[in-house]
């Protein structure tokens, strides 16, 4: 319920990378899509229909939170934060995450490093 | 963690439309960002548009999905059913109203006997910590007769209270009716006094509502220092905040209230009182307060136990001086008082818990009659159901869907019980009067009693669609989606069957006990009580404190009756000790020369000590020797009458006795024919009558009065004449028959509340009989009209309608009447000489049942011979 099947990516992936991402400052949904696509050289685009359940589903969690302010061109617009417990769930999540990664990175190394 | 999820997404769908709203503006936000730098980047405005639109995706989408994080997606379906269901019974009325009325009739007559059962047995007093209360009653055996004190002696009560410091708290108090309270702002009014000792706030531990409760400092203050009670400071002073130090007249004297007790009304539950006095106020009532001592009651500490604390007081009890306590072998009894002290609780609580079994049954009838209501309603919808199971429906939700309606009933019948049983309960309690003063057991329509109503709906609710639920589950799909399909409507009829059945068969068990409790109260009235109760008045009359010595009593009263016996309307006088149908008797023992009594119990006999021609006054009947006549001899010849059964016990024969000496010096002048003194189910018991001058003066007498024609006429001048020779001494006067009604009140309780329940059972079961014939009428309309056109007569039709019910009906009846044998099982305390396997009345309650079923299905099914074939037949 709620776990977007047009997600390929790893389960949670998108959960860590809009955690990740807000640990670099408030930003509102828009914002954190472009951060993201920014920072992963255009590969990773993440899709609006994705991005706001687990915007809410995060909510709902605790681990992020939500206030109304005013964006740079003075309209309104949502930004979200990160919580304490948004801030403890990442540190306890994300190493065993990179070891995930690091462990596919790994297993699909070039033929030519194979024995 | 869990509980903050929790709540979270319950806030969440609670505001779901705010939720809503917010995210429809940020992903506008959103939109207009993307477009904004697709322009930055060179597209023009239209196409920025169009692209960031495209590269967005569906927002619609985008917000349903969002939407499923917060919604609690049974919740919604569940206020879409109830909707639903309102809607649907908004759309026919009709059904509706029947369906509710049906099933708020068995609910609110369970609800209102609950209320008395609450009211009388379940409610707790409001003191602090009220299981830890107990009531002080001494028993007392005297040589096989067992007398039970509730009312302490005034120095025998002070011992206990001080030789008990340490296990227990103790208290006392005694009640005065009636006494005038002036000074009130609503004007003049009597209320019940609660006399109470030094601590009985402070132990009890009551709240005040309204300044201070009474403490042991107020004992001796001047003017009289007394509490109200909170009903009575809303009635009769309009919950005025400035009560404290308002000053009343109690009974002519002076008083100040010290304040308000709060939700207290006394420790006696069905006698409460509306005013505390300290006991050593100088304050004299009139009448005077039965008990003339204290009643006790202990505030357990805790740690000690009730039979230790019992044992410790015996001893206290008997004290140094030689009285009638300290002789007999003395129990102290500590009865639990955490519902309050009732005496007439005892003989009630068998009758309210048959009561209300009675009512259970009135709401399985309801719920029968509502289920198969509801039942064919189901089989109408049939096709709306397909739809639903068509279009993804799984069976819980479809059971959700039924369940839901039926609770939507429930709740609707729950409410019109909420609001009719406390109209209800009063009446009902109007039928079970307390001795002489009307009942007093305080009803509140309080949180318990809106629980039980609650449940009830709900269980009565869920039960009645419990037919249509078993058939959805054992349907399949395929059946309802077809029309029509066999195994549909047989289904149904067989549903219908057992529903008939099952509210014939609850009808016949309420009928039966109706039919049992009517008996019994038939044969009890039948009974010879050995004397003429026709028109006897009885007045109770108390002299105390009107003669200047106690020894002058007797004469007074003998003048009283004199007067009495002259006044118009009044045929013959006479007077006793106690009156007839109380339970107050006199023991005493019998010594007869030569003869000794096997057992201790043999040498007891009831006394009566009884004023001049009271045989013939009561119409009993001499049947040896002579009666007591206008014999006032004191200090001569002590002479007595007997009992038939004193005669036979101890003598033989009447004859036998006439003569005889016993308890050496008193001679046996006659014998009367037994008769019943105390209720009309005693047996014939050993009685001894002796002139009341032979005995120890009383000052409280009762007087006998044989009226001459018109009782009411009596009873004016007997007021008369007692104001004739006292104006100050007062007496309530009541008729024996009305007395032998009170004994009898149990059995009527019970029987009234059985034929009434009845009768809503039978209505009931008619009702839902007539409303299963006339569907099936329209249901086989076809049918019927190919056999009219066949030549089938209107008789045939007839027959062939009625026959099911009436084998329905038959069914029914011999499914009950187990039951009936059950009730008098469960009934036999109360019952009187009704055999157990009673086939006249079974018979009698069966040949009714099928009578009213035989009108409740013909009158429907005379519409079927009224169809036209043509009519119906023609193919459109």
């Amino acid at each position: 319920m709620g776990q977007n099947k047009r997600q390929d990516l790893l389960p949670g992936t998108l959960d860590m990378l809009i955690l990740k991402s807000l640990t670099r400052g408030v930003m509102h949904g828009y914002g954190i899509v472009e951060h993201i696509r920014t920072l992963s050289d255009e590969v990773l685009r993440v899709e609006e229909g994705s991005l706001y359940p687990a915007l809410q589903r995060l909510q709902l969690q605790g681990l992020i939170d939500s206030e109304w302010g005013h964006s740079v061109n003075n309209r309104r617009a949502r930004y979200y934060r990160l919580t304490s417990a948004g801030r403890r769930q990442l540190g306890q999540a994300e190493p065993s995450f990179m070891r995930l990664i690091e462990a596919i990175a790994r297993v699909m190394k070039p033929a030519g490093d194979a024995r | 963690m869990g509980l903050e999820r929790m709540t979270r997404r319950l806030f969440g769908w609670l505001w779901r439309g705010r939720l809503d709203a917010q995210l429809r503006e940020e992903i506008e936000q959103h939109l207009e960002m993307r477009r904004r730098r697709l322009e930055a980047e060179g597209l023009d405005p239209e196409s920025a548009r169009v692209e960031a639109r495209r590269q967005f995706g569906n927002p619609l989408r985008v917000r349903e999905e969002a939407r499923e994080m917060w919604t609690i997606r049974w919740l919604d379906a569940v206020i879409l059913d109830v909707r639903y269901a309102l809607r649907l019974l908004r759309r026919a009325p009709g059904f509706t109203a029947v369906a509710v009325l049906s099933l708020s009739l068995g609910i609110t007559s369970a609800a209102a006997v609950f209320a008395i059962t609450d009211g009388v047995l379940l409610r707790r007093l409001a003191v602090r910590a009220p299981g830890e209360l107990r009531e002080i009653r001494a028993i007392a055996n005297l040589g096989g007769v067992v007398k039970d004190l509730a009312c302490l002696p005034a120095d025998a009560f002070e011992r206990l209270r001080t030789g008990s410091a340490g296990m227990a708290d103790v208290i006392g108090f005694r009640q005065a009716n009636d006494a005038p309270l002036a000074g009130a702002g609503s004007g003049p009014r009597r209320v019940r006094v609660e006399i109470v000792s030094d601590e009985y706030f402070e132990v009890l531990g009551v709240p005040p509502a309204a300044g201070r409760l009474l403490t042991r400092a107020d004992a001796t203050v001047i003017p009289v220092p007394l509490v109200i009670s909170e009903r009575l400071w809303r009635a009769a002073f309009d919950g005025d905040a400035a009560i404290a130090g308002r000053t009343i007249t109690l009974n002519g004297t002076p008083a100040s209230i010290l304040g308000v007790a709060s939700a207290f009304r006394g420790v006696s539950a069905d006698l409460p009182a509306d005013v505390f006095v300290p006991a050593a106020a100088p304050l004299r009532f009139d009448p005077a307060p039965i008990c003339s001592g204290f009643r006790g009651v202990v505030r357990l500490h805790p740690g000690s136990s009730a039979s230790s604390a019992a044992q410790r007081m015996v001893p206290l009890f008997k004290g140094d001086q030689p009285t009638l306590l300290s002789r007999a072998d003395l129990r102290v009894a500590l009865l639990d008082a955490s519902h309050g002290i009732a005496d007439t609780r005892a003989p009630i609580a068998r009758p309210l818990w048959i009561g209300l079994a009675l009512a259970g049954i009135l709401v399985l009838v309801a719920c029968a009659n509502t289920g198969g209501l509801l039942a064919a309603r189901f089989a109408a919808r049939r096709e709306e159901f397909g739809l639903r199971v068509a279009i993804g429906a799984g069976s819980r939700r479809l059971i959700q869907l039924l369940a839901i309606e039926a609770l939507v009933i429930g709740v609707l019948a729950g409410g019109a019980a909420v609001v009719a049983a406390p109209l209800v309960a009063p009446v009902l309690l109007a039928w079970i009067p307390v001795g002489d003063a009307p009942p007093a057991f305080e009803l509140q329509t309080g949180g318990r009693q809106i629980a039980f109503t609650a449940t009830l709906a709900t269980v009565a609710a869920l039960l009645a669609a419990g037919s249509s639920l078993m058939r959805l589950l054992r349907s399949d799909r395929g059946g309802l989606q077809s029309m029509n399909s066999r195994a549909v409507i047989v289904g149904r009829r067989r549903a219908t069957r057992v529903l008939i059945a099952a509210q014939v068969a609850c009808s016949l068990v309420l009928l039966g006990a109706a039919a049992a409790m009517t008996r019994t109260l038939i044969n009890l009235h039948r009974i010879n009580p050995g004397f003429d109760p026709d028109g006897v008045l009885t007045v109770a009359v108390d002299a105390a404190g009107r003669t200047a010595d106690p020894d002058l009593l007797p004469a007074y009263y003998s003048q009283l009756l004199a007067r009495v016996s002259a006044a118009p309307h009044v045929a013959r006088a006479s007077l006793a000790q106690f009156g007839l149908m109380t339970a107050a008797a006199s023991n005493g023992t019998v010594e007869i020369a030569g003869w000794s009594p096997a057992s201790d119990a043999d040498r007891w006999t009831k006394v009566y000590w009884v004023g001049p021609d009271y045989f013939e006054t009561l119409g009993m009947r001499v049947i040896a020797g002579q009666s007591l006549g206008s014999r006032e001899s004191a200090g001569k010849e002590r002479v007595a009458v007997v009992s038939q059964e004193f005669a036979r016990f101890y003598f033989g024969s009447p004859g036998a006795a006439i003569g005889r000496t016993i308890n050496r010096n008193i001679r046996i002048v006659g014998v009367v024919a037994d008769a019943r003194y105390h209720t009309l189910r005693d047996a014939p018991s050993r009685a001894m009558f002796v002139p009341h001058t032979q005995a120890p003066p009383r000052s409280t007498m009762t007087l006998l009065v044989r009226p001459e024609g018109d009782p009411a006429g009596a009873a004016a001048s007997l007021m008369t004449a007692i104001a004739q020779h006292d104006p100050q001494l007062r007496g309530r006067i009541t008729s024996i028959e009305e007395l032998i009604g009170v004994t009898l009140a149990r059995e009527r309780f019970v029987a009234r509340l059985a034929a009434i329940l009845s009768i809503l059972a039978v209505l009931l079961a008619a009702a839902g009989l007539y409303a299963a014939v006339s569907y099936s009428v329209s249901e086989r309309r076809h049918e019927l009209a190919v056999r009219l056109a066949l030549g089938a007569t209107g008789a045939d039709v007839l027959r062939l309608m009625a026959r099911d019910p009436l084998r329905t009906t038959l069914a029914g009846i011999a499914i009950g009447a187990p039951g009936i044998y059950a009730t008098h099982r469960a009934l036999a305390a109360l019952l009187f000489d009704v055999p157990r396997f009673d086939l006249t009345a079974l018979g009698a309650c069966a040949a009714g049942l099928l009578a009213i079923a035989a009108v409740a299905a013909l009158w429907p099914a005379r519409r079927a011979t009224a169809i036209d074939p043509q009519e119906c037949l023609k193919v459109v």
